[in-house]
């Protein structure tokens, strides 16, 4: 099947609630991903990291963190690119194990949007953001929300 | 001639136990850390984030903000890390992450840390509410924290 394609959004108006995206990046998780992120985040409980020794599981389970930080960041050029700021997750939800040498890919459904109560040239743009294996596993699953500017706010603020 | 280590006569000892975790009480943290360029540009390119607020700092400087906004899926983990490494020798073997909300942005700079409360606590599941913490007292993200235990 032949998807249609999909117009990344500049201004709030742009996100069309219910699109579902199929990002166009994909993402190998190495071992020195894994290792890297998870000091660089600063884990050391031997559930978060698998280099703490006393037990060893090769391949070696992603931080899930790092498999929401990437699976998430394949999403922004098609979703959150041009937002002033993420407000949060409504949830972040692991499924599945990943693992190193796993291959990553990201669909996001944008699941709503509403115009801000204080600021009516911005808006909030809420997804869910699906992670998916190599096997359609599916890693994370988030829901978030965003801060977007209006077509209105043009003359208020340049946002790239 | 080789050398032997002596016998340990102490163990060390991380953390708070599970049985001394309470349904109401704070979990001790300690630790805190100042989030650099680095860590941030780094968590940034490394998780394919294209966002320029992270790593372009001609734009990060134009906007509201007026400086470059930390990655949250970073700050996140840093967060979560503060408490699990408190729970050092607690077996968990699964977690969810629930209303998740930025108060607050946080920027290359600035010293962090994590306050964390036990909601519940039984032999399968702890319940932590979580709050991000400046240095400077200023509290800028709140969730909650489910840990699955073996």
């Amino acid at each position: 099947m032949t998807l249609s394609p999909y117009q990344s959004p500049c201004w709030y108006e742009d996100f069309q609630v219910d699109a579902v995206i199929e990002h166009a990046q994909r993402r190998i998780v190495t071992e020195a991903d894994n290792l890297f992120f998870s000091r660089l985040s600063g884990h050391e409980h031997p559930s978060f990291f698998p280099y703490a020794g006393g037990q060893s599981q090769s391949p070696a389970v992603v931080l899930p963190f790092l498999v929401l930080a990437i699976c998430g960041g394949i999403a922004v050029r098609a979703t959150s690119q041009g937002a002033i700021a993420n407000l949060g997750w409504e949830y972040v939800r692991f499924p599945s194990l990943a693992h190193v040498g796993d291959e990553f890919r990201a669909v996001t459904q944008i699941a709503g949007k509403r115009l801000s109560r204080s600021d009516l040239t911005r808006g909030i743009v809420t997804i869910i953001t699906f992670g998916i294996n190599q096997d359609a596993a599916v890693v994370v699953e988030a829901k978030r929300s965003f801060l977007v500017n209006t077509a209105a706010s043009k003359n208020k603020e340049s946002v790239g | 001639m080789s050398t032997l280590a002596p016998d340990p006569t102490h163990c060390e000892h991380i953390g708070t136990a599970l049985s001394d975790c309470r349904m109401g009480a704070s979990l001790p943290i300690t630790a805190r850390r100042t989030v650099t360029d680095f860590d941030n540009v780094t968590a940034s390119v490394l998780a394919m984030n294209t966002h320029p607020a992270h790593t372009d700092y001609v734009y990060a400087h134009s906007t509201k903000f007026g400086k470059p906004l930390v990655v949250s899926p970073f700050l996140l983990s840093s967060l979560v890390a503060f408490v699990t490494n408190e729970l050092r020798d607690v077996p968990i073997v699964g977690f969810d992450i629930r209303d998740l909300t930025f108060e607050k942005s946080v920027h290359p700079g600035d010293t962090v840390s994590a306050k964390a409360r036990f909601e519940d606590v039984s032999t399968q599941r702890l319940q932590l509410a979580v709050t991000g913490v400046k240095a400077t007292g200023e509290e800028f993200a709140h969730f909650r924290l489910e840990l699955r235990l073996a």
